[in-house]
């Protein structure tokens, strides 16, 4: 197991490499830098620009941009953003911290509703009432998770019922409970929001594993057995299933990263997103390769977590 | 056709009987072009002596399997009944049927794919005892340990899961679930198929040895002319959901040998069948 880790994270060290050389490369194809907008400002001059470039390394070829943004990595820095006149650290830390509360919360609620639909569906499968939540995953699948986000927005808006933006009020309660409720209810919103972008994939993921191990021979002996129906959807199709839904697990870390990135920008929750895209529109090129960064770690994180429980949880992979 | 009789004829005690069994499954998807019904089984009679060996041969979608699972009453047929220990089996609600489900154990085609691959050897032993509530936790435990004793499972393979055991073991382990309940009835769903002759001849000594130690009653259903030559009393032919040969139509005389050796020769690629 040490061995195995040990190998992943030796991996994962090339991994973010080539993802910051990417980036790197990326954004210097990209038309338009930091500086140019000043250019087209009359009332300063094509020298001060010019100084400002030389001060910051802008212009510089891509190989020494990058050696010295690595520099600045093993200072701890990530980068020097030009934008904030800051190191990116120090910028991008508390939002970490926001966009993964959201996010493991998402995760968490959207993985505890889908497993009992799923198996629920799954084992109702061709009855009107399975048939019916079909449909509405069907459809909710369908619906961009933009427009999820306005229509939750919307009603918030009209019904006034939670807040519509922020993590806390304007003015702060001084106690622990107070703050703690005043974020849950600002939380709620893009909870809601990035829960039922993701549940209607999870659900009928979940479904269609369940609906395939139901049909496997043991599960026929099982019900032949006498065993109840909730041990045998729970105690038997569920770990059966556990495989392909442990490895979705995974890839439901990045989706959620990425629509939460989305959500945020739209429900004004001060995560990463809202400064990526800032970043991003900017022209400021470590804050983009920070934030990319710190998507990569978290995706490599979620699939690191699925193989390792699929180690744990499949003897025959432990065996393997 | 209804039986008030009990399950007692002449001289002969007979522990299970089929009457008029018929069950038909539906092919194809709802809106397909070729959906049609597909008849298992048309009309079937069976009888099976208490403490004999019946086997059921035919060709493949003959309906075996599926007679199978109609007595071991995992499938409901549409018509007819099964008449086990003085109780119609067909005329009984889930519930009412949990104490005969002990009574008639039903071991698989490819009894490896009826283990749970996530349950270790002591747990797939121990379940039919945790469902019927015998015992406790340890006593369950105890008694399934030494179920796998008794087919040949060493204690040290309790906490193996089946694919970590070999194809025989998984067999045995099979056999060991079906005997936690002390069933009356086996039933043997081509068990012992796909096995290398040595392991096959090992597991069949075993099911012998378990019938005379047990007074277990065997169904056993197979291709294999030769063993069913070795093991049955009684031999029943199916063909096309019907009962060609055997069974209640031709009745069962106290020398059931002679007439599975009439049923093995009239059997195709059955002519180097010899009964012991």
């Amino acid at each position: 197991m040490i061995h195995f880790l040990a190998h992943r994270l030796f991996r994962a060290v090339f991994v973010l490499l080539g993802v910051s050389i990417l980036v790197f490369v990326l954004i210097d194809l990209a038309p338009g830098q930091y500086f140019q907008e000043m250019r087209l400002n009359p009332q300063i001059s094509r020298e001060t620009v010019a100084a400002l470039q030389v001060q910051y390394c802008v212009g510089q070829s891509l190989p020494v941009q990058y050696w010295r943004w690595l520099k600045s990595v093993s200072r701890g820095e990530l980068g020097f953003s030009l934008a904030y006149n800051s190191p990116v650290w120090p910028l991008l830390r508390p939002r970490i911290g926001n966009t993964l509360m959201l996010t493991a919360a998402a995760l968490v609620c959207s993985w505890l509703i889908a497993i009992p639909l799923g198996v629920w569906m799954a084992s109702r499968a061709g009855r009107w009432d399975a048939r019916v939540s079909s449909v509405g995953t069907t459809l909710l699948l369908a619906t961009p998770d933009v427009l999820i986000a306005l229509g939750l927005l919307a009603l918030a808006l009209r019904t006034a019922w939670l807040p519509t933006g922020g993590m806390h009020r304007p003015a702060l309660d001084s106690e622990v409970f107070g703050r703690i409720k005043d974020l849950a209810i600002h939380l709620l919103l893009p909870l809601c929001a990035l829960t039922a972008a993701m549940l209607p994939l999870l659900v009928r993921h979940v479904r269609s594993a369940i609906l395939e191990v139901l049909h496997s021979p043991f599960i026929v002996a099982a019900r032949g057995h006498g065993v109840p129906r909730s041990r045998l959807l729970f105690g038997h199709a569920l770990p059966a299933a556990a495989n392909p839904l442990i490895s979705l697990f995974g890839v439901s870390v990045g989706l959620l990263l990425s629509g939460s990135l989305l959500i945020e920008v739209i429900m004004s929750w001060p995560g990463v997103g809202p400064m990526f895209l800032q970043a991003i529109l900017e022209r400021d090129p470590h804050v983009v390769v920070a934030s990319v960064l710190f998507s990569t770690v978290f995706l490599m994180t979620g699939s690191l977590v699925a193989d390792v429980s699929l180690y744990v949880v499949d003897p025959r992979i432990r065996v393997e | 056709m209804g039986v008030d009789t009990p399950l007692q004829t002449g001289s002969r005690c007979v522990l299970l009987r089929a009457v008029s069994l018929s069950k038909s499954y539906t092919r194809g998807g709802r809106w397909s072009r070729r959906r049609c019904q597909v008849e298992a089984l048309r009309s079937v009679d069976l009888e099976i002596r208490t403490g004999s060996t019946m086997a059921l041969i035919g060709p493949s979608g003959s309906g075996k399997s599926t007679l199978a699972r109609c007595l071991a009453c995992f499938e409901r047929p549409e018509s007819g009944e099964v008449w086990f220990a003085e109780e119609n089996l067909t005329q009984l609600s889930p519930r009412e049927l949990i104490p005969f489900r002990r009574q008639i154990q039903l071991i698989f085609q490819e009894p490896e794919a009826s283990l749970n691959p996530r349950f270790r050897a002591v747990e797939i032993v121990s379940e039919p005892l945790l469902i019927a509530r015998v015992g406790s936790k340890s006593e369950r435990r105890e008694r399934a340990l030494a179920l796998m004793e008794l087919v040949g499972l060493g204690g040290q393979l309790r906490s193996r899961v089946p694919f970590e055991l070999s194809g025989g073991q998984r067999r045995r382990l099979a056999i060991a679930r079906a005997l936690a309940l002390e069933p009356r009835l086996l039933i043997l769903d081509e068990a012992l198929t796909g096995l290398d002759l040595s392991t096959r001849a090992q597991i069949a000594n075993l099911l012998l040895e378990l019938q005379k130690a047990r007074s277990l009653t065997y169904l056993f259903i197979s291709h294999d002319l030769g063993l069913v030559a070795r093991f049955a009393d009684d031999v029943v032919m199916l063909d096309g959901g019907r009962v060609v040969a055997g069974g209640a139509h031709e009745p069962l005389t106290t020398c059931g040998k002679t007439q599975s050796r009439n049923l093995l020769a009239r059997a195709p690629g059955s002519v180097a069948v010899e009964l012991p």
